[in-house]
C-alpha cells in the first residue's frame, strides 16, 4: 500500500472505527487516543498491508488496543464502568437501542456493531476478533435475542 | 448436514439471515418440528432490531491527524530492517571466520597425527598412498578406456581389453623375477656355506687322519725301535717319510693352534648374517605386494 492509498483508505474508514471505539469505550478522548495509536501502527506497516485489507486491519488493531485500554481501566478503577440509566421518559427508539446495546457484554457488542454498522460477514468478524466463525454466529444470535429482551423490559 | 444442540444456534442465525440453501432450510425446519424449544429461540431472534448508526459521531480533525502521522517516518520497519541487515552481516562474518578456523584446525590435527606415527607406519602409509594413487590412476585409465570404447570397433575393444591384462602380466613377471633373484641369492649363500663347511671338514678330517697316522707310525716305530729291526728301520726311507709326516703334522697342528680355520669360519658366518637380512626383507615386501 502506497502513502496515497494509505491516506485514502484511512480517511474513508476512520469515522467508522472511531464510532465503533466510542460505542464500546463511551469516551471520546480514549477513543481518539486508541484510534491514533491504531493509525500509527497501520502507517508503520503500510508497506506490508494491502489496500483492500486496510479497513479490516485498522479494525483489528483498534479492537486489540481498545481491549488493552479497557483492561487497564478495569485494573485502575477496580470495577467495571457503570451503565448510564435513561431517566427521561421521552427517549426515542435510537436512544433506547443504544442504551440496550450498552448493556451487552463487550464481545457481543463488538460483533453486533461490526455486523450491523459495517456490514461485515461472520467470517470477516472472526478474522478481526480472532474467534471462530461459528462462535461469531452464536454470539450475534445470542446478542440479538438479549437486545430484544432488554428492549422489551424497557 | 448433521444438526445437534451444539450447532443449532449458528444454523438458526444463518436461517434467519437467509444464508442457507432450500435443502438446508428444510432440514432445519424438520429439526425445529422435532424440537419446538428451538423454534421459540428463532422467534426471539428479531432481525428487525438493528443497531442504528450514529452518523453524528465523527473523528474530528482526521485530515490533520493523518497528515501528522504520515510526516513521521515508519520507525519500526526501518529499525527492524536495519537490525536484520546488521545481524545477517554479523552472522555471515561469524560463520566465515568459524569455518576457516575449523578448517585449519582439522588440517593441523591431521598433520600432527601423520607426524606422530612411527617410521614403519609412515612407510606403510606412504606405500598405501602410492598403491591408492596407482589404483586411482588405473581406475581413471579404465574409465577413459570405457569411454573411448563407445567410439571404437569390436576389434579395438578386444585389444583395449587385453592391455590391462598385459600390464598385470608384466607386473607379475617383475615380481616373479625379483623373487627368483632373491632365491638365487639365498641359494648362492647356502652353497657357499656348504662349500666352506666341506672345506673345513675336509681340512679337519685330514688333520685327524694325519694325526692318527702319525700316532700309528710313531707307535709302530717305537715298537719296531724296541727291536733290532727298529734301528734299521730308523735309517730306512720310511723314517724319511715319517719325518716328512711329522713336519707336515707339526705345521698343520700349528695352523690349528693359530686357529686360522676358526677365524675363517667366523668371518664367513658374520658375512652370511649380514647378507641374509636384506634378502629376507625383500621377500617380505614381495609377499605383501602379492597379498
Amino acid at each position: 500500500m502506497t502513502e496515497k492509498e494509505y491516506k485514502e483508505s484511512v480517511l474513508q474508514c476512520c469515522d467508522n472505527v472511531f464510532r465503533f471505539l466510542y460505542k464500546n469505550m463511551k469516551s471520546v478522548e480514549e477513543a481518539e487516543d486508541v484510534l491514533q495509536d491504531s493509525l500509527l501502527t497501520l502507517w508503520n506497516n503500510h508497506n506490508s498491508v494491502e489496500k483492500e485489507k486496510a479497513k479490516s486491519y485498522l479494525f483489528t488493531v483498534a479492537y486489540r488496543n481498545m481491549l488493552n485500554v479497557l483492561k487497564y481501566n478495569k485494573i485502575r478503577t477496580g470495577k467495571e464502568e457503570t451503565n448510564t440509566e435513561i431517566t427521561t421518559n421521552d427517549y426515542d427508539n435510537k436512544q433506547l437501542v443504544s442504551y440496550a446495546l450498552e448493556q451487552l457484554p463487550e464481545k457481543m457488542r463488538s460483533c453486533l456493531l461490526l455486523k450491523d454498522w459495517e456490514g461485515y460477514k461472520a467470517s470477516e468478524i472472526s478474522e478481526m476478533l480472532n474467534i471462530s466463525e461459528e462462535n461469531v454466529k452464536i454470539i450475534i444470535f445470542r446478542a440479538r435475542r438479549m437486545l430484544r429482551e432488554i428492549l422489551i423490559k424497557q | 448436514m448433521l444438526i445437534n444442540e451444539k450447532n443449532i444456534e449458528a444454523l438458526l442465525y444463518d436461517y434467519a439471515e437467509g444464508n442457507l440453501s432450500q435443502k438446508e432450510r428444510n432440514q432445519v425446519d424438520l429439526f425445529l418440528l422435532e424440537n419446538p424449544q428451538y423454534k421459540e429461540m428463532l422467534s426471539e431472534y428479531d432481525t428487525s432490531v438493528v443497531v442504528p448508526k450514529q452518523e453524528d459521531v465523527v473523528f474530528a480533525n482526521k485530515e490533520n491527524i493523518v497528515s501528522d502521522i504520515m510526516k513521521q517516518s515508519p520507525k519500526k520497519t526501518i529499525i527492524i530492517t536495519k537490525y536484520v541487515k546488521w545481524f545477517s552481516a554479523m552472522a555471515a562474518m561469524f560463520l566465515l571466520v568459524f569455518g576457516i578456523k575449523t578448517f585449519y584446525e582439522l588440517n593441523l590435527v591431521n598433520n600432527s597425527k601423520t607426524n606422530s606415527l612411527p617410521s614403519i607406519v609412515k612407510v606403510e602409509n606412504e606405500e598405501n598412498n602410492s598403491k591408492k594413487l596407482d589404483t586411482e590412476n588405473t581406475l581413471q585409465q579404465n574409465d577413459l578406456q570405457i569411454k573411448n570404447t563407445n567410439n571404437l570397433t569390436k576389434e579395438d575393444f578386444k585389444l583395449k581389453e587385453e592391455q590391462p591384462q598385459e600390464v598385470e602380466n608384466e607386473t607379475k613377471e617383475e615380481v616373479e623375477q625379483e623373487i627368483l633373484l632373491a632365491d638365487n641369492e639365498v641359494l648362492e649363500t647356502i652353497i657357499e656355506e656348504e662349500n666352506v663347511d666341506k672345506q673345513t671338514q675336509t681340512q679337519e678330517d685330514n688333520i685327524v687322519n694325519v694325526v692318527d697316522r702319525h700316532e700309528n707310525y710313531t707307535k709302530e716305530v717305537q715298537e719296531e725301535s724296541r727291536g733290532l729291526f727298529g734301528l734299521i728301520a730308523k735309517y730306512t726311507p720310511i723314517e724319511e717319510t715319517i719325518e716328512n709326516i711329522t713336519e707336515k703334522t707339526s705345521n698343520i697342528i700349528s695352523t690349528v693352534k693359530e686357529s686360522k680355520v676358526n677365524k675363517i669360519i667366523m668371518n664367513f658366518k658374520e658375512r652370511r648374517n649380514r647378507d641374509r637380512q636384506p634378502v629376507y626383507e625383500k621377500k617380505k615386501v614381495i609377499k605383501k605386494i602379492n597379498a
